[in-house]
């Protein structure tokens, strides 16, 4: 049976990770190796590497970083930031990419997504669209979440999806760093408008929020802040999803088996008879 | 031991000799048949569409050498996702088209029941035969990472070793001799999919010393 996904993602800025809030906040998280590491050794299922100011500036993610990552990375990486032609996601696949993460370069180019499936196969592309509520509608952004689009987000998913695209990242701007939950509105509206897998990114802040995603039609689901903040947090989270009734893959040594959560989602302590079990005790 | 890789420009070829170097191995990454001497197996790496692949290993003249390799000297070849769709005699992606023809078997666009997306990506359950080179020390039902479009359907099933399940059971590893092919990455499937290397890597040593003791 396939698993639903739990996707670390890492944001980069200046060459260092960073926590998002609202696409305008930034706090240093450290070095984007050493992120990717951790996920990585805790069992993540993917992880999304996006560089958010390549793309205004020009560029795209330095493929130094991405060689580093993947060095050490045994999980599959998605890299973005900046892709704009056929030569920037080469330099990326070449530097242990798997997989090429597209967003403002596709809305000015309508054929990139197109050529970079033909070229790499349709698995290979993950099309990212950053969307906004407005009144009873999404609106969706270009350029980190600065330049509004005028085509409607329906139409953007129908394109992106006829083109070739292979999953779609869906982020809310309005949940980014929340902790609020993800906008479960727009989950549900999108994934009844595509049949390829729907990432869900934007507002996770509890486990459950996980699930709620899935339930509301995501086929994986992404997160950022929450995962790089806690030991273990893939493998907790992945705990208290299962617990919930959602079939994880926990393959990690440590799995917690047998360890309850407390309500903020974290590993509750075991109680106190266990514990005391488990004192030390000296010999006589 | 020196690792081929072919490099055609289409496959994450830094994954995978990532997931080598940190087995020991010494990749080789090479668009030159020249340089396939040298090596004790050869992968086969793969991420793209089947029709620009062919070409690619078409205008390298790797197609030819790969064949060479797999039928004639009888070395160990592991093809990975799109590298090992390849092997099959043909496929309907994109332009129909005609793969190297190692395994018969032809490929076509996965059609899961229930609706299921295509692309198939994550993390699926492979439940391999006992007994099967690749898999040893790998518990049945271990979770290997997937994500492709297309898939291998083999004319006759006697070398089929692994099969995963989405809305249908579906190939996931062949062996056909010294001719492994995984539908799945193992360079992207953790602890797992380096056991699986590893298992590739202790045949092809088998494989080439055995070779020195009859020469």
């Amino acid at each position: 049976m396939l698993k639903p996904r739990l996707i670390g993602i890492v944001l980069v800025r200046d060459g260092i990770a960073v926590q998002s809030i609202g696409f305008n906040r930034y706090l240093p998280l450290g070095q984007p190796t050493i992120a990717v590491e951790y996920l990585d050794r805790w069992g993540v299922d993917e992880i999304v590497l996006l560089d958010i100011q390549a793309g205004p500036a020009q560029r795209s993610l330095d493929p130094g970083v991405v060689r580093q990552c993947a060095e050490l990375c045994r999980t599959p990486l998605t890299v973005g930031g900046g892709v704009r032609d056929m030569a920037s996601a080469s330099a990326l696949l070449a530097a242990g990419a798997d997989k090429i993460c597209v967003n403002s370069a596709a809305h000015s180019d309508p054929s990139l997504v197109g050529d970079l499936s033909m070229r790499f196969g349709e698995q290979c592309v993950v099309f990212s669209v950053d969307v906004k509520k407005h009144s009873a509608d999404w609106n969706a952004y270009a350029s980190g979440g600065k330049s509004s689009i005028s085509a409607a987000l329906d139409e953007i998913l129908a394109h992106a999806q006829k083109s070739g695209a292979g999953e779609i990242l869906l982020n809310s701007i309005d949940r980014d760093g929340s902790r609020l939950g993800y906008d479960l509105e727009l989950i549900r509206h999108c994934a009844g408008r595509v049949s390829i897998p729907l990432i869900a990114a934007g507002g996770a802040g509890h486990p459950r929020h996980f699930n709620e995603a899935l339930e509301a039609g995501a086929s994986a689901v992404a997160a950022a802040n929450m995962l790089h903040y806690t030991e273990h947090s893939v493998i907790v989270a992945k705990r208290h999803m299962q617990t919930a009734g959602r079939a994880m893959r926990i393959d990690t040594p440590a799995g917690y088996p047998c360890v309850g959560h407390l309500d903020s989602g974290r590993l509750a302590m075991f109680d106190e008879t266990r514990l005391d079990a488990a004192r030390f005790h000296r010999l006589p | 031991m020196k690792i081929g890789i072919i490099d055609y420009g289409m496959g994450n070829t830094g994954s995978v000799t990532a997931a080598l170097r940190g087995l020991g191995a010494e990749p080789l990454l090479t668009a030159s048949e020249n340089l396939l001497d040298e090596c004790a197996a050869l992968i086969l790496p793969g991420v793209g569409a089947f029709s620009p692949a062919m070409e690619r290993l078409k205008q390298l003249g790797l197609d030819a050498a790969i064949r060479r390799w797999a039928d004639k000297e009888r070395k160990p070849l592991l093809g990975l996702c799109l590298g090992m769709q390849l092997m099959a005699g043909d496929s309907t992606e994109g332009h129909a088209c005609r793969g190297l023809g190692l395994i018969e078997g032809h490929v076509v666009r996965l059609a899961p029941a229930h609706g299921l997306p295509v692309p198939h990506v994550g993390w699926n359950e492979v439940h391999a035969d006992s007994g099967s080179d690749l898999f040893h020390d790998i518990p049945p039902g271990s979770h290997f990472f997937f994500d492709h479009s297309y898939h291998i359907v083999l004319s006759s099933s006697d070398i089929n070793c692994a099969t995963f399940d989405y809305g249908g059971a579906w190939l996931a590893a062949f062996q056909r001799g010294n001719v492994f092919g995984v539908q799945f990455h193992p360079e992207k499937s953790q602890h797992v999919g380096t056991t699986l290397l590893k298992n590739f890597l202790r045949y092809a040593s088998a494989v080439s010393v055995n070779s020195y003791e009859h020469a």
